[in-house]
């Protein structure tokens, strides 16, 4: 098993991370101080109750979000001073998402939903190679309409994939899938993550799925509470919930 | 291609019906805008290049008798280029197809033919020999309707002898482009000919030789016609002259001028509106389906998609609507624009005239709806660019609800789904406001595209049924004694003869004049009354002058002011004159007095231009015969015929511009109330299908979105009402007419049509709709988020 160097520089690196809405006349306070690094190559479960601020987590990493305050770091570059454009161009490099709602366009059939991706990306695979890598090769002219949802969860994977990115970013994605699915779908994102080395971190509420990861950190109340390493990753077919 | 365009196309495809609709809208918009302004400019065009091909006069003037050497005067007179010397007299014509006389104009003939102002265009034929007698050119229009061609003849009674006319050619002239009939205030190709006769031959029939009774003028570059004025009423005072008539006063100039203003104002007015409620439904209907898009823009973005890249692709989907519309607009607007100048082909007679679509104006069309399209698509998109793309992928906060006092008071008498009706309209009032707008704004272009008709049906009705009673009319050339009404009388079928006396006047108050006739009548005419403000006959005031109060307005004249009335006849006195009353006519701006009092005003005793007379329809043809006979009688008019007349020129083209303009007032209103549903049904189906699953029945789900239309439609129908009444007065607003005025009026069942247009487009777009929400995919619907 590949284990990441814990001496390697982290690709992402966050500090002092609060973020505060103002629903109405309430400010909910989401994030309350988060230092996070993501490693290299490394598989990381973000795991926590919903309310407890990980997904805003995910997406300040993500660049679809900005902090109050606290830095984004992606190998020294701040994200948090970039600007809109700036991290439009960040995220078509570096990040995959992918969504519990999966987030296709539903005008497009798999093969074109993943090729919006390498239409503008440097030294994209394939879209057949990004299926194939899914297990969808046989469904690559279908549109979103006619895949079950794990399969389109898949499509999404293989569309964020594509284009090689260093971090790729998983928020629930089988949030909106039953066991049997999720587990398949946790199983593409566990390959990619051996056999491609890119650096995962799946946010889940689905306790189960921790096993899984090289290190789970545990949120709550907007605060990282815990950070725990597994000895052994179990493979996604071990996994029960 | 590339996925993004493959995105569009798929979209495109996937909401034809959706997108068709838009397009149509659009392409109506444009084609209205295309058609009534191209074929202005074309009309125009072919009016400008006949005028200067064949040196269409500045000036005309008439006089009685003045010797040929009278227009070396006028020629020295500073300002006047050109002075061309001619006769012209009116006299009856008997027409084998006809049991009526036609009234005609032989007008001299210059040397050499086909020289000087107002050139004649020799369609058929040859031109009349010199000094050969009998030999005459026919104007094309009376031709054309009585089937003459070269050798033809006809027969009139010239100089009080019987003469036979032989028509050796057919000819066209810019100052009959219509031919008003002596009498009549309506052009009528069928009952007025111009005839064209060698001078000298026509001359000595009417023993005119070495004179001439009619003169037109070229003025110089700078001068006008003000400026000639008096010095061309001087030179030919002596002579029986009658006043200098510029462009603006020539009959055929003048309705010519109309019409075109009237096309112009029609033209601007209402596609202007068409094209700004197109321009403002794509504007909405784009901003709601990229709404609708807000989680796919959100997407693009997580993927790396910049917002201006995600702005041009929602932008082409913009451009691509309006590109078809533009097309289809352009294209409908050249069919529908030579359609009108086509119809305008038998009324205006211009030897060429050929329909163009106008460039600008097709720019111009275009340039609005892209416009209006982009704004739409892009303010859109900034919308939904402008959220962070995590928030734009939850879906929207739930709205705000309440319970408001209306609502409150509304809902104990509803039920669950008669409160989400209730409060979904109340608590999003600005996209209710809007739907009902847009539908409103449909209703609002169906009544102004066909109130117009209304508005003629009025005018008829007062003018040809409670003013004109009488049956035929006929014309003196000159002011005759009285006498002549007992000749008439004596006529068989004649059942009631009333004289009139028209005097030729200019009317001056402060800085306004205008040239218009006064008409004396008796105390309480039969034939032809005057209708006041309440429709109802108004009896002549004893002294003073009643004027119409389209005339008063012009002349900023109230009752009570004083005016100069200056005679264009006899003496040609300047008499004060105090406004007595006001007529409510809708044909026409002319003078009205007691005959008793213009004759003090002419100093003249009972005398009569003209006789109206009520006919029996048994004699009719016997009358016609009959009237011929009477040598005081230059011209025959009939009322029938004004009607008729006034029916196929004026009405026919109103009814096809209605026709056209309500054609495509009700596509645009289908489309807007389709897509309005489509877009609701679409931005409420996970709504909607929430209700199914927790065990709402299909007619229960529908009935939600079908009451929200119909609410929506039941709030647009009093505001479309109102909104068609405010452009209806726009319209009549931008009409400028001397020849006739429309009366606000717009009937019931006009309001009841374009209720009724939209109602049956929303029918149809519920049944559609309700289809959508039966093949509503449940669980589709609510697993993925579109």
């Amino acid at each position: 098993m590949l284990d990441p160097r814990p001496a390697a520089a982290p690709v992402i690196s966050a500090r002092g991370l609060t973020k505060v809405y103002r629903m109405g006349e309430v400010e909910v306070h989401a994030l309350r101080g988060v230092d996070l690094d993501l490693f290299e190559g490394e598989f990381v479960v973000l795991l926590g109750a919903s309310g407890s601020g990980k997904s805003t987590l995910l997406n300040i990493l993500g660049g679809l979000d900005l902090p109050t305050s606290g830095s984004v770091l992606h190998r020294g570059y701040d994200l948090t001073r970039a600007g809109e454009a700036q991290l439009t161009n960040w995220r078509r490099r570096y990040v995959g998402f992918v969504f519990q709602f999966y987030n296709l366009i539903p005008s497009l059939t798999a093969r074109e939903n993943v090729a919006l991706v390498t239409d503008i990306s440097r030294d994209p695979m394939s879209p057949e190679a990004a299926l194939e890598l899914v297990g969808l090769s046989k469904r690559i002219d279908h549109f979103p309409a006619q895949l079950s949802g794990g399969e389109q969860q898949r499509v999404a994977i293989a569309r964020a994939v594509a284009k090689r990115p260093e971090v790729m970013l998983c928020d629930e994605p089988t949030g909106a899938l039953d066991v049997v699915t999720g587990k398949v779908v946790l199983e593409v994102l566990d390959r990619i993550n051996r056999e491609v080395g890119t650096t995962t971190a799946i946010i889940t509420h689905n306790a189960a799925i921790a096993s899984m990861a090289h290190r789970v950190v545990t949120f709550a109340d907007g605060r990282a509470l815990e950070v725990r390493r597994n000895e052994r990753r179990a493979g996604a077919q071990e996994l029960q919930w | 291609m590339r996925a993004l365009d493959r995105k569009l196309l798929r979209e495109l495809i996937g909401m034809r019906w959706q997108i068709l609709a838009i397009v149509m809208v659009v392409g109506c918009g444009v084609a209205s805008y295309v058609a009534m302004l191209s074929a202005h400019s074309s009309l125009s065009r072919s009016r400008a290049s006949y005028y200067a091909e064949s040196n269409f006069a500045d000036a005309w003037a008439s006089a009685k008798r003045a010797p040929d050497a009278v227009v070396h005067e006028l020629l020295a007179i500073p300002g006047v280029a050109r002075a061309e010397t001619r006769i012209v007299q009116l006299l009856t014509l008997d027409v084998a197809d006809m049991p009526e006389p036609a009234s005609a104009r032989l007008v001299s003939l210059p040397t050499p033919l086909d020289s000087g102002l107002n050139r004649l265009h020799l369609r058929r034929g040859r031109w009349p020999e010199p000094g050969r007698s009998g030999e005459v050119l026919v104007s094309e229009p009376f031709a054309n309707i009585h089937s003459l061609a070269p050798g033809d003849q006809l027969s009139s009674v010239m100089g009080g002898r019987r003469e036979r006319l032989r028509v050796v050619g057919i000819a066209l002239s810019p100052e009959y482009v219509f031919s008003v009939p002596a009498g009549s205030p309506w052009p009528d190709d069928k009952r007025s000919a111009i005839l064209w006769m060698d001078r000298d031959v026509l001359a000595a029939a009417f023993a005119m030789q070495g004179a001439f009774n009619d003169v037109t003028f070229a003025l110089g570059v700078d001068a006008s016609v003000r400026q000639v004025t008096d010095a061309v009423d001087r030179v030919l005072a002596p002579w029986g002259g009658n006043g200098v008539r510029g462009r603006d006063l020539q009959g055929s100039h003048r309705f010519l001028e109309d019409e075109l203003a009237q096309l112009r104002s029609m033209g601007a007015t209402v596609p202007t509106i068409f094209l700004g409620v197109a321009a403002f439904l794509l504007n909405a209907v784009l901003s709601r389906i990229v709404a609708g898009q807000r989680e796919q823009i959100a997407a693009l973005k997580a993927l790396g998609y910049g917002n201006i890249r995600i702005g041009v692709h929602y932008a082409e989907l913009a451009l691509f609507v309006v590109a078809c519309g533009s097309v289809l607009g352009v294209g409908l607007g050249a069919v529908g624009g030579a359609a009108m100048v086509d119809l305008y082909r038998d009324f205006f007679r211009f030897p060429h005239l050929a329909f163009g679509v106008d460039g600008a104006t097709a720019v111009t069309a275009v340039a609005i709806s892209a416009a209006a399209g982009l704004i739409g698509a892009v303010a859109a998109v900034r919308g939904a660019v402008k959220l962070p793309p995590a928030e734009a992928m939850r879906p929207p906060t739930p709205q705000r609800y309440g319970r408001g006092v209306f609502t409150r008071a509304l809902e104990r008498a509803l039920s669950q789904p008669g409160r989400m009706v209730a409060r979904n309209l109340a608590r999003s009032p600005l996209r209710t406001m809007l739907s009902s707008l847009g539908i409103a704004f449909s209703i609002a272009i169906i009544i102004a595209g066909s109130f117009s008709q209304d508005a003629l049906n009025h005018v008829m009705d007062v003018s040809f049924q409670r003013e004109q009673r009488y049956d035929v009319q006929g014309g003196c050339a000159d002011a005759l004694s009285d006498g002549v009404l007992h000749e008439l009388r004596a006529l068989p079928g004649v059942l009631d003869v009333e004289g009139q006396r028209v005097a030729p006047v200019r009317l001056h108050a402060g800085p306004h004049s205008y040239e218009t006739v006064i008409v004396g009548m008796g105390a309480e005419p039969r034939l032809r009354r005057l209708i006041g403000a309440d429709l109802r006959p108004t009896k002549l005031p004893e002294r003073g002058l009643v004027v119409t109060d389209e005339l008063a307005r012009r002349l900023d004249l109230q009752i009570g002011d004083e005016l100069e009335v200056e005679l264009l006849e006899g003496r040609r006195r300047r008499v004060s004159v105090e406004i007595a009353g006001l007529s409510t006519e809708m044909l026409g701006l002319s003078g009205y007095m007691r005959d008793t009092a213009l004759r003090r005003l002419l100093g003249e005793g009972p005398r009569l231009t003209g006789a109206l007379l009520a006919v029996d329809p048994r004699q009719r043809s016997e009358l016609y015969l009959q009237l011929q006979t009477v040598p005081a009688i230059v011209s025959v008019g009939m009322r029938s015929a004004v009607f008729d007349i006034f029916n196929e020129t004026t009405a026919r083209i109103q009814t096809t511009t209605t026709v056209i303009l309500s054609i495509f007032a009700c596509v645009i209103a289908v489309g807007v109330v389709y897509n309005g549903a489509r877009i609701t049904l679409v931005e409420r189906s996970r709504e909607l299908a929430t209700l199914r699953v927790i065990g709402f029945t299909r007619a229960e789900v529908s009935g939600i979105l079908l009451w929200e239309l119909a609410m929506q439609l039941l709030l647009a129908i009093p505001l479309g009402c109102l909104l068609g009444w405010l452009l209806a007065l726009g319209i009549i607003a931008g009409v400028d007419s001397e020849l006739y005025r429309f009366p606000l009026l717009i009937s019931p069942r006009t309001y009841v049509f374009a209720t009724g247009v939209v109602s049956v487009a929303g029918f149809i777009t519920a049944l559609t709709v309700r289809r959508k929400i039966d093949h509503l995919d449940l669980v589709e619907v609510l697993k993925t988020r579109e």
